[in-house]
């Protein structure tokens, strides 16, 4: 079953095209790898999905909708998450306070939150509380529960965005290069929360570079260059593609980052 | 017909000043991104300076004017050095909120040493006179003239001098041009310095024609920021453009519908603009 | 909390004013205009310190406010049961009209979006002499309508000291909001909006409609503060409504700390109760208000709030339960 299809895909600016025709689908509960060199437009294709550009033309299905022209909120609230690689935790707010605002999104009613706070309001809140401290607890943080999240360690960060995206109970999150920041080290525990993730149920999307995790994590893979599709299949079938090792050829990041 | 050639005039008039001061501020807010509130203000104080030197010290009309400006350029790049660069990294807001202490302390200095009352600045080019069938004063003319020379002198400047070329430059892209070798600290200064002076031109040519008082940067400035960003942030020919576009209209709108709502008029059809096309006319600078 | 005996015997204090003035008028006015820029502040504070959005729209609504209130109650009789409601209904339907296209904008585009409003409702409440008499000023404003209470009889409120319980009244109400709001999810909300609203986009929020919500319940408060100043002081005039006005009350914010609770209050009380017992400031007040503004964005930003602020990694909006 797939819950993501993506059809003829394009995004121009101006002149230049950053997308172009791509179609590809992915499996309910998979890992989905997406990789290419620098350029390749993964990033675009992730804002594509996450509502933050439209499309030119193409289709975004997701769950048998169409997604694409919608606003980000609306994409959010029908179930795509997505985890940036920069920014993507509120440095100011505490990281419980991340959680709930994750988890309790649109569904408090302001002037109830100001004024009289009804039963319903009372058991909404109760709920979404609940949710962040189960959230926390998965994601190994009740330490740090009333740190402000700008003051405590990346890893740590990342985790809190891990546990923002799980709070919004996302079926397909996107992962944006979660490793990127990571020293070596640190990166396996990335990697088995991402495998955590999966197993509750949630489909991902990966942007990643270090070959070794999407090598390691992803069911499926897709190889971008230029905003077009290069190649789509599992990590062995990838690994000796010719195109595939063509467009990486001469990229001195892959040997850095461990290839 | 007779009506329609005054008004013209009359908005090329104000149009000069508003194209001098909003080319003033999208130096400054469009190329450094600082929101300066307290431009128009800066020429009032050099208006006040030419007023001073011209009562006190009997300097006459020119030299005193020359003074002023430079006296302008030079507060300027105190200004930028001293409240402004020290801000440089903190948010965007806070430049707003310096810029308005900045006003408050001018305006207020200026008030307690020369008083609140308007005062004339006597250029001794009041006479009136008749040109092709309209009546204006010399005042006016002179506005209009050095107005138009100064812009096109600005526009030459940024295009085809090195130094307006290193403005460009830093503005668009300030490490491409530190790594270039451009002093983009003393660009920034520069830069500053220019807009305080075009300020001090646009306030000291009107001076004469209307009266000058501590006040007067108030409805000045808020013009010149609708017109920055009405023609682009950061394009001169927007500014230009907008501000001979907002003077016309204004004038016009005070002769056809009525001169008791001419500024608000100008204002709601700016808002209606901005409305409809945000980034301004020549969009935004990149 | 051991800070509970501090609000009571604040709110003694406040209680007791009226007698600690003793007869002297001049302090009594000082202390009532202080509680008027508290709200203003206030609203200010919920608008811009916690929803980040810099509007200088809000000295307009001010003055609609104040003149919805002033002429119904001159020109047309109304008791002020009706026209303090009417002050608040008219506010917000302008503050509707005028955000909804303003929030499109982004940034310094919606300042500026927001100085135009402001512009021009001094200029409306200017030039529309037929509405608002316009530079004139509007004149002869009656105190509140007096207040029929149960077993005591009438409370009037042309007396200063009526108007005084009267303006703390609703000066303690807006605090209690603004307090609430802060501490509530949707503070939560706003805040995040502030501080990077791309993310809480992401997360599932119309971040659109909670600036809107925001914008229009901080208008109408200025509404309300422009009310009672109406009635209070008795005149108005189109310079009540000025963007100038306004930029004092986002210089009190900026002074004692913007979007922390006791800052607008700090920066208000400090700013017009202090320069009364500097005499040889009156003067140079506004040239030392700059000088001020200028120092504390430049090494204080947090205000002074930000430099005795408690322990800031302790400063979460939920308690801790759990």
């Amino acid at each position: 079953m797939e819950i993501l299809k993506v059809r003829d895909l394009t995004k121009n600016f101006g002149g230049l095209t950053a997308i172009g025709e791509l179609s590809f689908e992915v499996e309910e509960g998979n890992i989905f790898g997406i990789i290419g060199p620098n350029g390749s437009g993964k990033t675009t294709l992730f804002n594509l999905i996450h509502g933050f550009y439209r499309p030119t033309r193409g289709e975004i299905v997701f769950q048998g909708e169409n997604m694409a022209g919608k606003k980000i909120h609306q994409i959010a609230a029908s179930g795509i998450g997505r985890i940036f690689q920069t920014t993507a935790v509120f440095q100011e707010r505490t990281v419980f306070e991340n959680l709930f605002l994750a988890s309790a999104g649109e569904s408090i009613h302001f002037l109830q939150s100001i004024f009289w706070r009804s039963k319903k309001y009372k058991q909404t809140f109760l709920r979404h509380m609940e949710n962040s401290k189960r959230i926390l607890k998965l994601i190994e943080l009740e330490k740090v529960r009333e740190e402000l999240a700008g003051n405590v360690s990346q890893e740590t960060q990342k985790r809190v965005a891990v546990g923002m995206a799980l709070a919004t109970r996302p079926k397909l999150l996107l992962l944006d290069e979660p490793t990127g920041g990571i020293p070596i080290e640190e990166t396996a525990k990335i990697v088995e929360l991402v495998r955590k993730i999966r197993n509750l149920g949630v489909t991902i999307c990966l942007i990643e570079h270090k070959m070794k995790v999407v090598m390691n994590l992803a069911d499926r893979i897709l190889v971008l260059n230029y905003g077009r599709k290069i190649a789509e299949g599992d990590p062995q079938e990838i690994r000796n593609h010719p195109e595939v090792i063509k467009a990486y050829l001469g990229e001195d990041y892959a040997v850095a980052e461990g290839y | 017909m007779q009506i329609l050639v005054q008004q013209i005039a009359n908005g090329l008039m104000l149009g000069s000043t508003y194209a001098l001061i909003a080319l003033g501020l999208t130096l400054i807010y469009g190329i450094m991104h600082i929101p300066n509130f307290a431009l128009a203000t800066q020429g009032m104080v050099a208006a006040f300076v030419t007023y001073f030197l011209m009562v006190s010290l009997k300097f006459s009309y020119w030299p005193a004017m020359v003074l002023s400006i430079l006296s302008a350029c030079a507060l300027g790049i105190v200004i930028e050095r001293g409240i402004f660069y020290p801000l440089r990294k903190s948010p965007h807001v806070n430049f707003f909120i310096s810029a308005l202490g900045l006003m408050l302390i001018l305006e207020n200095v200026v008030l307690i040493i020369a008083g609140g009352d308007q005062k004339k600045i006597d250029a001794g080019h009041g006479e009136v006179l008749t040109i092709l069938g309209f009546t204006t004063t010399g005042q006016r003319l002179l506005v209009i003239g050095i107005g138009i020379l100064l812009l096109a002198a600005c526009y030459l400047l940024i295009k085809k001098n090195k130094y307006g070329i290193a403005i460009a430059a830093t503005a668009q892209e300030p490490q491409g041009a530190q790594l270039v070798g451009i002093n983009t600290s003393k660009i920034h200064m520069m830069t500053f310095a220019m807009g305080s002076g075009l300020a001090a031109v646009a306030i000291n040519l009107v001076g004469p024609i209307y009266l000058i008082y501590p006040a007067m940067g108030h409805t000045p400035i808020a013009k010149a920021f609708v017109v920055v960003i009405l023609g682009g942030m950061g394009s001169i020919p927007g500014a230009v453009l907008g501000g001979y576009t907002l003077g016309l209209l204004e004038s016009l709108g005070a002769g056809y519908i009525s001169s008791h709502f001419a500024d608000l008029f100008s204002f709601l059809v700016l808002v209606v603009v901005l409305y409809f096309k945000p980034t301004g006319f020549f969009g935004e600078k990149q | 909390m051991k800070y509970r005996i501090g609000w009571i015997l604040a709110l003694l204090f406040l209680l007791f004013i009226p007698v600690l003035v003793g007869g002297n008028k001049y302090y009594f006015h000082i202390i009532i205009m202080t509680l008027i820029w508290i709200m203003i502040a206030i609203s200010i504070n919920v608008v811009t310190g916690i929803a980040g959005l810099l509007s200088i729209a809000h000295g307009g609504f001010f003055g609609i406010g104040a003149y919805t209130s002033g002429i119904l109650a001159t020109e047309h009789g109304f008791s002020t049961f009706l026209s303090f409601p009417a002050a608040m209904l008219v506010t917000a339907v302008c503050s509707l009209i005028m955000g909804f296209p303003a929030l499109k904008l982004r940034g310094s585009y919606f300042a500026i979006g927001t100085l135009i409003y402001g512009i021009i409702i001094t200029l409306i409440l200017d030039k529309w002499e037929g509405l608002t008499k316009g530079p004139y000023g509007l004149i002869g404003i009656p105190p509140e309508t007096s207040l029929p209470v149960p077993l005591i009889g009438k409370i009037n409120f042309d007396s200063l000291t009526s108007q005084y319980y009267l303006i703390l009244l609703f000066t303690i109400a807006f605090y209690l909001i603004m307090a609430r709001l802060l501490r509530s999810p949707n503070g939560l909300i706003l805040l995040s909006i502030k501080e990077k609203g791309e993310l809480t986009e992401s997360l599932g929020i119309d971040i659109r409609k909670h600036r809107l919500i925001c914008f229009i319940v901080s208008s109408v408060m200025m509404g309300l503060a422009g009310a009672l100043y109406a009635h209070y002081i008795g005149f108005l005039s189109p310079e009540d409504s000025s963007i100038y006005m306004q930029f004092q009350g986002v210089i009190f914010c900026v002074i004692g700390g913007m979007g922390t609770l006791l800052g607008p209050v700090i920066g208000s009380v400090l700013l017009n109760v202090v320069p009364e017992f500097l005499h040889f400031f009156k003067e140079y007040r506004l040239v030392f208000l700059g000088v001020l503004l200028i120092g504390f964005v430049t090494f204080l930003p947090h205000g002074i709030m930000g430099l005795i602020g408690r322990d800031p990694s302790k400063k979460g909006i939920f308690k801790r339960d759990g």
